[in-house]
């Protein structure tokens, strides 16, 4: 005979000490193994001809939530019929109904269980409905019936006395109870199990788990390792992991690290001034209108302490102080300047930057969220995130600009790019450039240009400044295969789990 | 950026050449233009912001054959001396003080000619004229009024007249109230106790600037001459939208005849078309565009652009800029023009030289370590929005309203607010998730803004970490392991944790996270009102910790 695994032995081992035809839950209960072991051991046994196992069909009888409250209040009739005892052996319906706590919609239902079953009489007189109840309420069957399915979870059909047995299938007729069929199963040694003698049973053992006993004691040299189904599904696990979102920026980073950019950031919460004057946008520029900035409420504005540099921002955007500009030739609001928003470009930036960084060569990169007033559907979100970069040196020009922005383009695969006139209000000349995607075709990838002289000059710069801003957001999206925005901030864990690291 | 629809025959017309489809769309790419469609005979143009003259084919097709090489350099539109007077009553000046008008005879009125007046005169509305606010246009039949004009402030109550598409006469009042535009545009003289009004000798009302026309001077397919007003608040930006209008009309054969515009005792007239000039230095051109382009090339450039060349010097030329150019204000504007005519497609991309050593930020770094080591401990990493609602920052985590940085303009009362801690957005994205296996592990590195009036914007930026693990069963002990270690590996010694309450957990298990007495987060198991607030079945545990004050370095 084959090796027996060590739950077939011990099932076996079991039913010796029996001798009998047992249950399923009695050997569960006498060898300590999980109910699905015992089935699987059964069924090996049984493959085996060791066992026999007789299978016999049952109607297992449970409540329902219904069932359950009328087995804890009582029946509804029953409840009537006592409540009309209680105030004196005749009641008005509406009082009736009203001390025994029923509801409106049951009381026709009610009334002819108390017929059916002679609990009281019912008179009409003068339109209203009279309950009379003539002696104490015999005990009820039905309610018999509900309360020990109750007390016990549930019963056997078969093992009802068969006054119960009608009790139930009335209750079943008012849906207040489930019966399930169930098969029962009883095992038995074969002849051939019988001739066995425990110490053939024992040595015929062959193991799952090879433990630490089993390898200090030597112990593993006598038994079999059990053969596994090798392909059988394991249980899933699920990984610790990276957002695939953060981590496309991690690879925008490397990338702009490797060409020698600094990474900078300022506040998300910014004033007017670095997001829009410093820009050389007017204050009537309409960006700065709420439908294009969420301005705050609170906190409503800031402080600009750069006394010198407002002075040349004001100036130029009056009358182009010292830059060769016309300017705008307006009255310039130090207040609206100071009024906070949610900052709108990463340009903002790129000019607290340049404060600071004034000896060329000048090479920084920002990749941060910016705010712009949206709903948040598949193609548009109020919160997204901008790859912008500046490069300022002596002698630097529009076809460095053009260079760069062909030599990003590559490094990220994104292939053919062409190059078009733009219009942004802080650069001059403007450049939007185009690369060809597989299946959405030309598509806008990145907007650029030279800093103006009226955006240089204030801030003291004496050299060319190229700057590019890319929308992230969108090109993520083409990176990661995703067509719906709100997926780069996704709160789908399945999805998280489940996508594959680039 | 507005979008224009013109007709492909009309344009070509225009041009006086037929292009193929394909070969103009390749042309207007290289222009601050874009074809973004065609239908049939239709081309749907997106224009840049900054050209309000390119609004209409008149002015697509100027520009173009300049390109083209059909016909270059300025156009000199001939402006005749007229009848038309206008004289602005001085009631007018503090509220729309401005005005600007001309005649235009012998425009044959097609219906691409319409058409194209149309859409310029809305596209200017509703860019250059920041939707009727600085600017307003109005076309007129000419023939119907006198040319004597006042342009006056006047009591709405005392207004009286039929405006265009309407069938009775109605007051000043009336019209801002039953009118479709006087409901669009009203609120930008309602607050005013007169309106502007234009009429000429006789009474007849032409138009209640900036709202509507009167049916008197509508243009009809009968109408040959046609007349403009422009009104606003700001002189040049009228004077320069008239220049566009009569300069497009003029394109297609209308004759211009000047306005007088008597402002009390100073005279002027309109449209003035005069150039204006703006000097180029050639280095700083070449500088700019990388090129080496001589004085000459340079000039024979700026001619395709219709600018003027005057007196050239070795390096240096004068512009004379067209008087519908409203975009240049720097010698710079001048360069991106030369690019343009050069050719952005000419210009060879060369890589910039410029040996820098790239440096990353400390808060940068440091979030890649503990992102890493969040991963190692099993957790996922998720993402949220910054903005956020006030209901999930304090009601649904059981916190008192507090002060956060709040917005005016919200779309939405989902994004209203910017989150102050990161653990309501981790519940939240649990909350989706219910059924989804456990235990569930999640975290985030990301920034939060706290209102802080020491600060120059009133705020500060904080870079925090937040992890949460759901579960069947899940303690206090589980998510206090997992911090322990990021701690730990993350090179944290000495931090003690202090017992406090906080209504977003559960009493007792609880604990503020302290480091030299500074405290740098919190962890605990999630009070159930929570867990019922969120809809959630099985319990919580969380930490937040504030990544530069617990990993303590110093941001340079």
């Amino acid at each position: 005979m084959s090796a027996l695994r060590e739950n077939e032995i011990r099932v076996l081992l079991a039913l010796k000490e029996f001798s009998r035809k047992v249950t399923l839950p009695e050997i569960i209960d006498r060898t300590g193994l999980q109910d699905t072991a015992v089935m699987r051991a059964v069924l090996a046994l049984s493959e085996r001809s060791l066992v026999q196992v007789h299978e016999k069909k049952a109607f297992l009888v449970r409540l329902n939530q219904e069932g359950i409250s009328y087995a804890q209040l009582g029946l509804p009739e029953s409840r009537l019929a006592k409540a009309v005892l209680s105030l004196g052996g005749q009641a008005s319906l509406d009082e009736a109904v009203s001390k025994a706590h029923l509801g409106e919609d049951t009381i026709p239902i009610v009334l002819g269980w108390i017929n059916r079953k002679r609990l009281a009489e019912i008179h009409r007189r003068e339109g209203l409905i009279y309950i009379r109840s003539s002696g104490r309420v015999e005990p009820d069957p039905d309610e018999e019936a509900l309360r020990l399915i109750y007390e016990k979870g549930e019963v056997r059909l078969e093992e009802l006395r068969p006054k119960l047995k009608d009790a139930v299938s009335r209750l079943k007729g008012r849906n207040l109870l489930e019966i399930f069929h169930k098969v029962d199963r009883e095992v038995e040694l074969t002849a051939k199990a019988l001739a066995l003698n425990e110490l053939e049973i024992r040595t015929t053992r062959s193991v799952t788990a090879l433990t630490s006993e089993l390898i200090t004691s030597g112990e593993w040299r006598k038994v079999e390792l059990r053969e596994y189904d090798i392909a059988a599904s394991p249980p899933t696990v699920y990984p610790g992991k990276k957002n695939a979102y953060v981590e496309f920026m991690e690879e925008a980073r490397r990338i702009l690290l490797a060409l020698g950019f600094a990474e900078s950031e300022g506040p998300l919460v910014e004033m007017e001034f670095w997001n829009f004057d410093i820009l050389f946008q007017a204050q009537d520029h309409p960006a700065r209108e709420i439908h294009d900035s969420y301005v705050l409420k609170d906190p409503a504005s800031g402080h600009l302490n750069a006394v010198e540099l407002v002075e040349r921002v004001k100036r130029t955007h009056q009358n182009g102080w010292r830059t060769g500009s016309t300017g705008w030739g307006y009255e310039w609001n130090r207040r609206i300047a100071e009024r906070l928003i949610l900052r709108t470009q990463t340009t903002a930036v790129s000019m607290r930057y340049l404060t600071s960084y004034k000896n060329p060569p000048v090479k920084m990169f920002c990749l941060s969220k910016v705010f712009r007033p949206d709903v948040l559907d598949a193609k548009h979100s109020m919160e997204f995130t901008q790859l912008e970069g500046i490069v300022g040196d002596k002698g630097i020009n529009l076809r460095h600009l053009l260079g760069f922005l062909e030599r990003f383009a590559s490094i990220l695969k994104l292939g053919e790019v062409k190059f078009k006139p733009g219009y942004f209000p802080f650069t001059e000349p403007s450049v939007e450039s185009y690369v060809k995607h597989p299946t959405l075709g030309w598509v806008e990838f990145v907007g650029a240009g030279m800093f103006r002289p009226e955006v240089l000059k204030p801030l003291g710069i004496g050299f060319p400044v190229i700057a590019w801003g890319i929308g992230f957001d969108r090109l993520a999206m083409i990176a990661l295969g995703v067509d719906d925005i709100r997926d780069l901030h996704s709160k789908r864990l399945e999805w998280l789990r489940e996508k594959p690291v680039r | 950026m507005p979008t224009l629809k013109v007709g492909y025959q009309d344009l070509c017309e225009l041009l006086g050449r037929k292009l193929p489809v394909e070969l103009l769309r390749e042309r207007l790419f290289l222009m601050k233009c874009d074809v973004e469609n065609v239908s049939g005979d239709d081309l749907f143009l997106e224009v840049t912001s900054d050209r309000p003259d390119l609004l209409s084919s008149e002015g697509i097709a100027r520009e173009l054959r300049g390109l083209l090489d059909i016909e270059k350099g300025l156009i000199n539109y001939k402006v005749a001396k007229g009848d038309l007077s206008i004289n602005v009553d001085r009631s007018i000046k503090r509220i729309r003080p401005y005005i600007a008008g001309a005649i235009v005879r012998g425009l044959k009125l097609t219906d691409d000619s319409v058409r194209q007046i149309m859409q310029l005169q809305e596209k200017l509305h509703l860019t250059y004229c920041r939707n009727r606010t600085k600017v307003s246009i109005g076309v007129h039949d000419a023939d119907k009024v006198t040319h004597k004009l006042t342009y006056a402030g006047v009591d709405p109550g005392k207004i009286r007249f039929t405006p265009l598409d309407e069938a009775r006469e109605m007051n000043g009042h009336e019209i801002l109230e039953s009118t479709s535009k006087g409901r669009e545009y009203g609120w930008i003289i309602k607050d005013f106790s007169a309106y502007p009004l234009l009429y000429d000798s006789e009474g007849k009302v032409l138009s209640m600037p900036p709202i509507i026309n009167s049916v008197v001077t509508q243009v009809t397919p009968e109408t040959s001459n046609l007349l403009l007003d422009v009104t606003g608040t700001d002189m040049k930006l009228v004077n320069s939208v008239n220049n566009i209008m009569v300069s497009s009309m003029a394109e297609r054969g209308g004759r211009i005849e000047a306005a007088k515009i008597i402002y009390g005792s100073r005279e002027i007239r309109t449209p003035d078309l005069k150039t204006s000039t703006m000097s180029l230095n050639i280095s700083f051109a070449n500088d700019t565009l990388g090129l080496n382009l001589t004085t000459r090339v340079a000039a024979g450039l700026l001619k395709k652009i219709r600018y003027g060349v005057k007196s050239t010097s070795k390096d240096r030329l004068t512009a004379l800029v067209p008087a519908y150019r409203a975009d240049i204000m720097h010698e710079v504007d001048l360069v991106e023009d030369l690019a343009i005519a050069y050719g952005y497609n000419r210009l060879e991309p060369t890589m910039p030289l410029a040996t820098t050593i790239g440096s990353e930020r400390e808060i940068v770094k440091l979030t890649r370590k503990i992102r890493d080591l969040m991963v190692g401990l099993g957790f996922v990493e998720v993402l949220s929005y910054i903005m956020t609602s006030r209901k999930l920052l304090f009601e649904k985590v059981n916190m008192p309203a507090g002060r956060v940085v709040e917005v005016t303009n919200p779309l939405s009362s989902d994004f209203e607010v910017l989150r102050n801690w990161i653990l309501p957005s981790l519940l939240d994205f649990l909350s989706y998730n219910k059924h989804v296996p456990y235990p569930q592990k999640i975290f985030e590195c990301g920034d939060v803004v706290i209102i802080d009036e020491s600060k120059p914007t009133k705020s500060v930026t904080k870079r925090k970490v937040g992890a949460v693990i759901c579960d069947h069963r899940v303690s206090y002990e589980d998510v206090q392991a997992s911090l322990y270690s990021l701690l730990r590996n993350g090179g944290v010694n000495g931090w003690h944790l202090q017992k406090i309450e906080h209504p977003s957990f559960i009493k007792g298990r609880v604990a503020a996270i302290k480091i030299m007495n500074e405290e740098v987060g919190v962890l605990g198991e999630i009070n159930p009102q929570l867990l019922e607030n969120f809809g959630m079945e099985n319990p919580i545990a969380a930490f937040e910790l504030d990544l530069q004050s617990a990993f303590g370095f110093k941001e340079t």
